[in-house]
């Protein structure tokens, strides 16, 4: 399958390419298997150097499944992650720790939890230099750089304080200085700023795009909110069900969502004008498909609006529109 | 300089903080004391050395007893010929051997009887020799108390053991009176009491008080020979806390007992509880096989009583008291500690900055050292001051069953001893209040600390 590797036109080369990546977790019942819940069925992208790609979504659609599963946090039930050429889906443990583990950041969700409480925050940005053994000589310099980089200054001032000592904006700081100190090629933002305050979010959204700029990153942003996707991101990845329903240019996508998902993602884009306001928005109906047992034709089926007989029975493919959009739909081909 | 502060603030704010700590501090001073002043192999030799108590009085009450009694009771009194004594030798004519008088004289001014009276000799060159004891009261009443003749170097003599003294003597005073004693008087009475109509009755009986005399006349064919004697009146009452059965000063078991006890519950205590918390952990964070492993042994061990397998133990193996730590170290690892930390690192291991740490590639072990022990530290540091004081007396009760270390001198093994002596139905209430009052203040001193930090480490714990 072809989908979503545009290195050809854009001229820059693959950093991560995800093909059929399948995540099922094993539902345990004594001692048997009695089924999985396919957090993950078959997602397929490409993640160029230096670009930033978001995965939209709402909750339980399995974003989050898939960071953890390209940062190496879960095992994969099928597929391949292939990053700078090599699948690290056949890498040993070790080698994910000592190799992947460098080239790839996290950043969580929540800034509270993301820090151990007994730690400063020279110990906490200082762990994945010690881990990987970078030369005692530079560890200071190196936590001083990362603090002045995500704009803590002056670095003294935070250094010797603990988790709690911080507030919610200034932790998310840390965890981005953490997530970059080893310098990645990579960094998953796995809804970086939904646990903020609203007045801090485009603060933290700016500081992560300066230091993709700096340091040349490719961004994997994981967000439910298209609003912040749009203003961010390169490239959207919609995600439902456990499934891709829509890959394309930001721009693109906002402008002219094409699957009717996507469409109702951007239809509850809060709107500033406030003539608009009491104009009644489409929202979609009902609930997203159990993932133990999904229907056999297209996953939003009992939500759709455009639903033919077609999609009840056979699950669309992914259909190429241009070079660089592909959505899931009968919509747009036989 | 600011953490002192504030440990200074904390201690004020809680001033039971502060009161364990003082208990515990007196108690490591005194440790100090002990192991400074007396090495351990040196008060184990001392411990176990007869001799070296000799001239203590047998289950002695303290002597700051005397300060609320208003019959004082005496204390002991040791009199040798070249300590009190004034000692003649003079060479008989023709060869005829030696004769040696050797007086001792003393002022006895207690209210009360001595506790035994022991006469020992040192004799040097002798073949034989015939050695005799006068006794001579403040009154000028006089009695041959003992009359032998001996043919060894060392003669101990007790004369609170001779019957045949008592017996003459009960005659002697029969005779006197002109009426039998109510009693058997006992020899010491003989000795100190007033001879009048008093002595027939126990309840009447006094002791006559003023300068008494005992002359000791040695005579033997060897004109070379020699003797030292010494004269030991045991009082009642001796040191802080008094002796034992064997005339040992229980100071230096209560001196002794406070570092070993120390020891043995503040080492098993934070080993048992850093083992549980690693067992705890690697079976949370492995899963699967390992933990069902590590449960199923847990399981076992849970139900295996833990006395009676440390009985058996002590039975098949000689324990020395720090065998003895091993043994109840790996007996109380597993246990339901091991399943409360397994229930707090299950909750901790799915936390975001485990999975941060994941992410940046911390190892397996690093993350249960670095990332899930010490979050769950300070919860369990008052679990490990408060299980201080039943290791502490767990050795006390083992010690009571006769398991442990016979040579070592620790609380429980004292009490062992007043035990089967019998100290409480006798009355020597010292004898099992000395240990038992150090066991009891240690375990306060380590569950004032220990409920305090409680209170510190878990707020919530405040209101309840």
């Amino acid at each position: 399958m072809e989908v979503g590797s545009t290195s050809s036109i854009s001229g820059m080369s693959d950093l991560l390419v995800v093909n059929e990546l399948k995540v099922w977790y094993p539902i345990r019942k004594l001692f048997s298997i009695v089924g999985y819940v396919k957090a993950v069925d078959g997602v397929s992208f490409t993640v160029r150097e230096g670009e930033v790609v978001a995965i939209v979504g709402e909750s339980g659609c399995g974003k989050t499944t898939l960071a953890k599963a390209v940062t190496g946090l879960v095992p994969i039930t099928s597929g391949n992650i292939i990053f700078e050429g090599v699948d690290i889906t056949r890498l040993p443990g070790r080698t994910i720790r000592e190799w992947y583990s460098r080239k790839v950041g996290l950043i969580q969700q929540d800034p509270y939890g993301a820090m151990p409480p007994f730690m400063t925050i020279r110990a906490i940005l200082g762990e994945p230099l010690k881990i990987h053994r970078i030369g005692r000589e530079a560890y200071g310099k190196e936590v001083y750089t990362a603090l002045t980089d995500v704009g803590l200054t002056p670095p003294e001032d935070y250094v010797n304080k603990y988790p709690h000592m911080l507030s919610g904006g200034q932790l998310q700081r840390v965890a981005i200085a953490r997530a970059l100190i080893l310098r990645p090629k990579l960094v998953l933002a796995d809804e970086p700023v939904s646990m903020l305050d609203a007045s801090l979010r485009v603060e933290i959204l700016s500081l992560i795009n300066e230091l993709r700029v700096k340091y040349g990153l490719a961004i994997i942003y994981i967000t439910h909110d298209l609003a912040t996707a749009k203003y961010f991101s390169d490239r959207i990845v919609v995600m439902y069900a456990g499934q891709l329903v829509e890959i394309g240019n930001a721009k693109d996508i906002i402008k002219k969502a094409m699957h009717p998902y996507t469409e109702a993602l951007i239809n509850v884009i809060p709107d500033p004008d406030p003539r608009n306001r009491l104009i009644i928005r489409k929202t979609l109906t009902g609930e997203p498909p159990n993932l133990v047992r999904p229907p056999p034709g297209c996953r939003l089926v009992p939500r759709c609006p455009y639903v033919m007989e077609k999609c009840r029975t056979v699950e669309p493919p992914m259909i190429k529109v241009n070079e660089l959009r592909f959505v899931k739909c009968w919509l747009y081909g036989s | 300089m600011s953490s002192a502060i504030a440990i200074r603030r904390t201690m004020l704010r809680h001033k039971s903080l502060l009161a364990g700590t003082s208990i515990i501090t007196a108690f490591i001073f005194i440790s100090i004391y002990a192991v400074v002043g007396i090495p351990y192999s040196e008060a184990v030799r001392m411990w176990n050395t007869l001799d070296y108590w000799e001239d203590n009085p047998k289950l002695a009450f303290p002597s700051w007893l005397n300060a609320f009694l208003s019959k004082k009771l005496p204390e002991t009194v040791i009199l040798s010929s070249t300590d009190g004594g004034v000692k003649v030798r003079q060479l008989l004519p023709f060869g005829g051997g030696v004769y040696i008088r050797v007086e001792i004289s003393f002022n006895y001014e207690y209210d009360d009887f001595p506790s035994e009276v022991v006469l020992r000799l040192y004799a040097s060159n002798l073949r034989t020799a015939l050695v005799s004891l006068t006794w001579i009261k403040p009154d000028g009443g006089e009695f041959i108390v003992y009359e032998e003749t001996i043919s060894s170097e060392y003669r101990y003599y007790s004369i609170s053991a001779d019957r045949r003294f008592q017996t003459q003597y009960i005659k002697y005073v029969t005779e006197k009176l002109g009426e039998s004693p109510s009693y058997d008087i006992s020899p010491e009475i003989a000795l100190f009491a007033n001879e009048g109509r008093s002595i027939l009755s126990p309840d009447t009986k006094e002791v006559l008080k003023g300068r008494y005399r005992a002359v000791l006349i040695f005579r033997s064919s060897n004109s070379e020979a020699d003797v030292d004697v010494k004269l030991s009146i045991y009082g009642k009452v001796f040191g802080l806390v008094g002796t034992d059965h064997k005339r040992r000063d229980l100071w230096l078991a209560v001196i002794w007992g406070t570092p070993i006890a120390l020891a043995f519950g503040v080492i098993a205590s934070v080993v048992t509880v850093f083992l549980e918390m690693i067992v705890a952990a690697l079976s949370a964070w492995y899963g699967g096989l390992v933990d069902h492993l590590i449960q199923r042994i847990n399981d076992v061990m849970l139900v295996l009583p833990f006395l009676p397998i440390l009985l058996m133990i002590s039975y098949f193996y000689r324990l020395t008291i720090w065998t003895l730590l091993i043994v109840v170290v790996v007996l109380s690892i597993f246990g339901s500690g091991i399943k409360v930390y397994r229930a707090m690192f299950l909750q901790i291991k799915e936390m975001p900055y485990i999975e941060a740490a994941r992410a940046y590639g911390a190892s397996n072990s690093r993350i249960v050292f670095r990332y899930m022990i010490p979050k769950v530290l300070p919860t369990s540091i008052p679990n490990i001051v408060l299980s201080v004081p039943s290791y502490v007396f767990l050795e006390a009760v083992l010690a009571l069953l006769g398991v442990g270390d016979p040579a070592a001198i620790t609380w429980g093994k004292v009490l062992e001893e007043a035990f089967t002596g019998g100290a409480v139905y006798r009355g020597y209430y010292h004898w099992i209040l000395a240990p038992s009052l150090c066991l009891v203040v240690m375990a306060l001193g380590f569950a004032l600390i220990g409920f305090t930090l409680d209170k510190i480490f878990n707020p919530k714990l405040r209101e309840v």
